[in-house]
């Protein structure tokens, strides 16, 4: 018997109302993740990726419109109360957010930033509290961890808060853990270090959604890879078989501009959410554009891969 | 160089001189029948100059003017910091509540701002404290109610910036309620903006109950620095020059209000919000 995904996100649209416009962030996003999969969201900036992983957690502000339907463990998120999805928030879905800076408390230490939330849920009793928190800090690669535990953000590098960060939402041992650019403004071996603590996230068994500019981190980590474009996805599937042979134009283009592929760039630039062309949205930038791009076009399944063009129709 | 370094010891002088200031006016206020040389209802000879016993003098009815002054720290004092408690409290809570749920509730709530804003103070204080019975607690909630109104204009402000910052956003996300994030998230972040509003509020009261008092309008039974000033004025002391009868406490009620507002703009300094815990 097949188990039920961990998540299932159905035709999710977000459309914010600015000054007289609409703008469209993410239009029709389908995914579901299953227990123990690492799933990736690659795209360039502005695609709505990061909207994605807001909305699956109701973070959005209210002047986001949202549509679709985004089920945990077969309940619906959107229609909980919010006293249930305060159960669920952080306890079985954390974010680790972009901008560790701002991510954390500035007026607490980076022992308290752990030790708020894990008393809010009572993930761990009392007296294992402590031993939790330092276990944690360990994990994520500070190698002194009461030492680390004292410190404020402001006396953090960038790092390090990124790690405290992880460290935050490792620690409340949620089943899904949505990872918004972890790596973002680090240096290498902060990454390798991110990676690492993410790895051994995998290694526990819980399910992970990635969400990245860095393709080669994707690569390492996820089993499914989603690539998204104007707010929409454009292709998904095995990761190595989409890094391997891209079908979409986009993601093609995604690949020749990686600098061991030639920073190649994609000519032109997005389109604006405001005013989006009926249609393939890649269309103007696309060497492949046609006619019959001017037509909608779902998703089309090819060999297991989902790709969205009338190349392959 | 050497002039920042030197203008610095003068502010570290300066905040350490009002910090004692305020210390050892709470000291008088906490425990004044061991500093006071007198009783505060001992009588003597009324009208003395100053000499070695009575180091200010008696009053109109005979009290020793010094016993009064540390015995009058005690009201002036309570009015101040209740009133600014009072005041602090009423807005941190209006200007959070107002700039972290917005809609309807910060309409209404800034609404009622506005009106207690326009309020001209103290014609109506005046008349609402000629109104009432006479009594500290009924001055304290007229000043306190009559001075939240820039604190909640201030907080909302703040609240407003914070409520769409990061540690927010991270917070709402690790499951914690709207109360939890007001208490823990907001408040320890704009609290060096609350510090200076609530000295600023406490000498404000302190002044308003000196007014008050000179005016005759506060309870006759206590007895404050403002009623000491107001004594001196309808019962000879200004006449008979007697300056050691309305000086002194008119010099604490400066002393008090400069080491207040002197003490509140440490955390008005731009960019130590980050090191509060």
């Amino acid at each position: 018997m097949k188990k039920n995904p961990l998540l299932q996100v159905s035709d999710l649209s977000v459309t914010f109302q600015t000054n007289g416009d609409t703008i469209r962030a993410v239009t029709g996003f389908s995914c579901q993740l299953d227990y123990g999969i690492c799933t990736a969201i690659i795209g360039e900036s502005g695609c709505g990726k990061s909207v994605i992983a807001h909305a699956i957690l109701r973070l959005l502000p209210e002047t986001a419109l949202v549509t679709g339907s985004v089920q945990f463990k077969g309940k619906d998120l959107y229609s909980l109360s919010l006293e249930e999805l305060n159960a669920i928030r952080g306890r079985q879905i954390g974010i680790i957010f972009q901008s560790p800076d701002r991510a954390l408390n500035p007026t607490y230490r980076i022992y308290r930033q752990i030790d708020v939330p894990l008393r809010n849920h009572q993930v761990v009793p009392e007296k294992k509290r402590k031993d939790h928190i330092l276990t944690t800090l360990r994990n994520v690669g500070f190698s002194h961890p009461n030492e680390a535990a004292r410190l404020f953000p402001c006396h953090c590098s960038g790092g390090m808060n990124q790690r405290a960060v992880t460290a935050v939402v490792l620690s409340l041992l949620p089943d899904l853990i949505i990872a918004d650019e972890p790596t973002k403004g680090l240096d290498s071996l902060r990454v390798s270090d991110v990676k690492s603590s993410l790895l051994k996230v995998k290694d526990e068994g819980r399910t992970l959604l990635l969400v990245t500019h860095d393709i080669c981190l994707a690569q390492d980590l996820s089993e499914e890879l989603l690539v998204m474009y104007a707010g929409e996805i454009v292709e998904s599937g095995k990761t190595q078989d989409i890094l391997q042979s891209p079908m979409h134009p986009y993601t093609r283009g995604l690949l020749k501009s990686l600098p061991e592929n030639g920073f190649i760039r994609i000519p032109g630039s997005a389109p604006s959410y405001a005013n989006m062309p009926s249609g393939c949205r890649f269309q103007d930038r696309c060497a492949y554009a046609s006619e019959r791009c001017n037509n909608n076009l779902e998703l089309l399944n090819k060999n297991g891969r989902m790709v969205r063009c009338h190349l392959f129709c | 160089m050497k002039r920042g370094r030197c203008k610095r010891t003068l502010q570290d002088i300066s905040l350490y001189l009002c910090i004692g200031v305020i210390t050892l006016f709470f000291i008088l206020a906490i425990i004044p029948e061991v500093f006071a040389p007198f009783p505060e209802n001992k009588r003597f000879i009324p009208y003395m100059d100053p000499d070695t016993v009575h180091f200010l003098g008696t009053d109109d009815m005979g009290y020793d003017i010094f016993s009064l002054l540390i015995y009058a720290a005690r009201i002036s004092l309570l009015i101040g910091f209740c009133a600014g408690g009072f005041s602090i409290f009423i807005g941190t809570a209006t200007g959070l509540v107002s700039g972290y749920f917005r809609g309807w509730i910060d309409d209404l709530l800034m609404a009622l701002t506005d009106i207690v804003l326009i309020i001209p103070k103290i014609p109506a204080i005046i008349l609402i404290s000629a109104f009432l019975r006479p009594s500290i607690w009924i001055l304290i909630l007229i000043l306190g109610f009559f001075s939240w109104e820039t604190t909640a204009r201030v907080v909302r402000a703040r609240t407003l910036q914070m409520s769409t910052s990061g540690h927010v956003l991270s917070a709402r996300s690790l499951g914690f309620s709207s109360y939890q994030i007001l208490i823990s998230d907001i408040v320890p972040v704009i609290f060096p903006v609350l510090l200076p509003k609530f000295m600023l509020t406490i000498t404000g009261a302190m002044i308003s109950e000196a007014s008050l008092s000179f005016l005759g309008l506060s309870d006759p039974t206590m007895n404050s620095w403002g009623r000491m000033i107001s004594d001196a004025f309808t019962h000879g002391g200004f006449i008979r020059e007697m300056w050691w009868w309305f000086l002194p406490p008119a010099i604490c009620i400066s002393g008090a209000i400069i080491s207040f507002i002197r003490i509140g703009m440490v955390y008005e300094k731009p960019g130590q919000e980050t090191m509060v815990e």
